[in-house]
């Protein structure tokens, strides 16, 4: 009965086991290129958000003129724990070199930034900027620092530091212009011992963007006007900083989303097509197992049973096929390091789980839209026999 | 065997015809012919419970249910296996599934029935392929080989699991005229091997004298 109820759906011939496979690895297909592109995109403007966090904290209070001690901070701290207690509490250092030159170079010197951060140990470098100035670790470059942290004080300070470690920081290549150094060691070198002139927060708790963004604001103003950040400080959120970049990237997204769209919409409209098409050439077939003795109803439940099993299997497929994009094929792929930055791993690609519903969803609209277009076509047929009749005929 | 028709009707948009009475009897060979348009295959379709009439009455006896029915009171699944285990059909044109290879055409009836592809039913595909002259081809697909084969295969997947009445709608309409009369005679003394009720619409006078019944549209 089984086997009566699947005579289309289930490959009983070799014949139609190429075809049958070839459907439901097509439909795979086009349904995870669809997830994937989709978790590129998400993936990609979350690792880029990510990426920026960690570089510039979530609140940064920096002063370009004048620095402060980094007693201040821990005093804060103790002071404001109940306040402050989801966040992280970072004192930088942050100088502009006036000079950077390695021995050799050709390519002329560039502005950098060098930024004295307690959790950095040695001297680090980007990838980026290790390539500009052809870099490996050990190599040594020459420095120029205003003594005393300030650009419009003293003469130049130079120094030769040695890099101890190169780091990808993937697609955030603001990196390029930064020199990260140990801050008791960059304060040694400019002669200003437990000085800072910026501090980092970071939040640890579980708020979502949007309100973590409206926390922050009401908490700086209230910071402010209670002269608990002395001075002039001004502080500096990262999605006020990096907001061009992120609104050119969500524009990007909404754009790739809707081609995207349109290239569905007209694949539907090719699916389509090709339906119509089919139910003129099937209608002789659908005739001759008429003529065999299926009846119409039995016609219809070998339609549902491939149905059944094509789309589940495709479904299935397709999140297998994510699985291998996601997971296995960064670890066996050679091209990680042809692909650099642009590499999956790199880019921390993940699907989002909302998109792992969303094909279950894919799954079960198309072959909803798929069953009603051929039933549609099929009643149809049923109810003009002698069209179909003599359409086959 | 029996197949009556009384005050059969049939009406599309129009009455294609009405008030026909007839009988094909058991073992007997009938052939159809009249104008285009006149309801030949209409009327083969109504007997192979492909259609249901507008009017009059289908009364069948097969030798499995001696009490007989009408075949136009039956429902779609009733009349489903009435043509799945009691009617052949052989067209016009081949309706071989190109999907399928000329073998698994063949056997596709069986598959329908859910009968199982013994050594022994092997074998009589083989027999009556040899017979018919088709044998080297069971391995090809339809569009592999001539009209006049894939003729005599769809001829083939209709004997096959031995029907007791064959239909056939102009079976040799696609052919050239020696064809048509060879595949003809193969449709003869098929039906007589295996005593089944043939009723044949066709256009070719040629053949008319080749059946025992002439039934004039």
């Amino acid at each position: 009965m089984i086997k009566k109820i699947f005579l289309f759906s289930w490959p009983f011939s070799p014949s139609l086991r190429f075809p049958f496979f070839a459907t439901v690895f097509g439909i795979s297909f086009a349904l995870s290129a669809l997830l994937i592109t989709l978790g590129l995109m998400d993936s990609f403007v979350l690792e880029l958000e990510r990426g920026l966090r960690n570089e510039v904290g979530d609140i940064t209070f920096s002063s370009t003129y004048k620095t402060f001690s980094e007693e201040k901070i821990t005093q804060l701290d103790q002071i404001k724990r109940e306040e402050l207690r989801e966040f992280s509490l970072r004192p930088l250092f942050k100088i502009p070199a006036v000079v950077f030159s390695s021995q050799a170079e050709q390519k002329g010197n560039m502005g950098i930034m060098v930024v004295g951060d307690p959790t950095i140990q040695g001297i680090v470098i980007g990838e980026k900027l290790g390539e500009h100035f052809h870099f490996k670790i050990g190599d040594s470059f020459f420095i120029g620092l205003s003594r005393g942290g300030a650009i419009n004080l003293n003469f130049p300070l130079i120094k030769k530091l040695k890099i101890t470690q190169i780091s990808s920081f993937k697609l955030h290549e603001t990196s390029l212009r930064i020199v990260f150094v140990n801050l008791g060691l960059l304060q040694k070198i400019v002669g200003m011992e437990k000085q800072v002139n910026s501090w980092r927060l970071d939040y640890l708790g579980d708020l979502k963007k949007e309100e973590l963004r409206k926390f922050l604001e009401s908490k700086v103003e209230v910071w402010q006007s209670s002269s608990l950040f002395l001075e002039s400080l001004e502080p500096s959120f990262f999605w006020s900083s990096f907001s061009t970049l992120l609104s050119s990237i969500k524009s990007q997204k909404v754009m790739m989303g809707l081609i995207l769209q349109v290239i569905i919409l007209m694949a539907m409209l090719n699916t389509l097509a090709f339906l119509v098409f089919l139910k003129s050439q099937k209608s002789k077939e659908l005739f001759l197992f008429f003529c065999l003795g299926l009846s119409w109803k039995e016609l219809y439940r070998s339609l549902l049973g491939l149905l059944a099993i094509l789309w589940p299997l495709a479904c299935f497929f397709s999140l297998l096929f994510l699985i291998i994009f996601e997971k296995i094929w960064p670890i066996i792929s050679p091209l990680n390091k042809a692909t650099g930055i642009y590499f999956l791993e790199n880019l921390g690609f993940h699907l989002p789980w909302k998109l792992w519903g969303l094909s279950f969803v894919v799954g079960a609209i198309w072959p909803l839209f798929t069953a009603i277009l051929v039933f549609w076509s099929w009643n149809t047929s049923q109810k003009n026999l002698r069209h179909l009749l003599q359409e086959s005929v | 065997m029996k197949i009556e028709i009384k005050d059969l009707g049939k009406r599309f948009d129009q009455w294609v015809f009405q008030h026909l009475n007839y009988s094909f009897l058991g073992e007997k060979s009938y052939v159809i012919t009249g104008a285009s348009g006149s309801g030949k295959s209409t009327l083969l379709f109504l007997l192979a419970g492909l259609d249901l009439p507008t009017a009059g009455e289908i009364w069948i006896e097969t030798t499995s249910q001696k009490e007989g029915f009408f075949l136009h009171s039956l429902k779609d699944k009733q009349r489903a296996l009435f043509r799945r285990y009691q009617v052949g059909m052989v067209f016009q044109n081949h309706f071989l599934l190109s999907a399928l290879n000329n073998w698994e055409n063949i056997l596709l009836p069986a598959k329908i029935r859910g009968v199982e592809i013994t050594p022994v039913l092997k074998n009589k595909a083989l027999d009556l392929a040899k017979s018919l002259g088709v044998a080297d081809t069971l391995k090809r697909y339809p569009y592999e080989v001539s009209g006049g084969q894939q003729q005599r295969l769809s001829i083939l997947r209709a004997i096959l699991l031995s029907p007791e009445f064959l239909f056939c709608d102009e079976p040799t309409g696609a052919l050239g005229k020696d064809q048509a009369e060879e595949v003809m005679k193969l449709l003869l003394s098929l039906h007589k091997s295996y005593a089944s009720t043939l009723v044949c619409v066709t256009h070719n006078e040629r053949v008319l004298s080749l059946f025992d019944y002439h039934f004039p549209f």
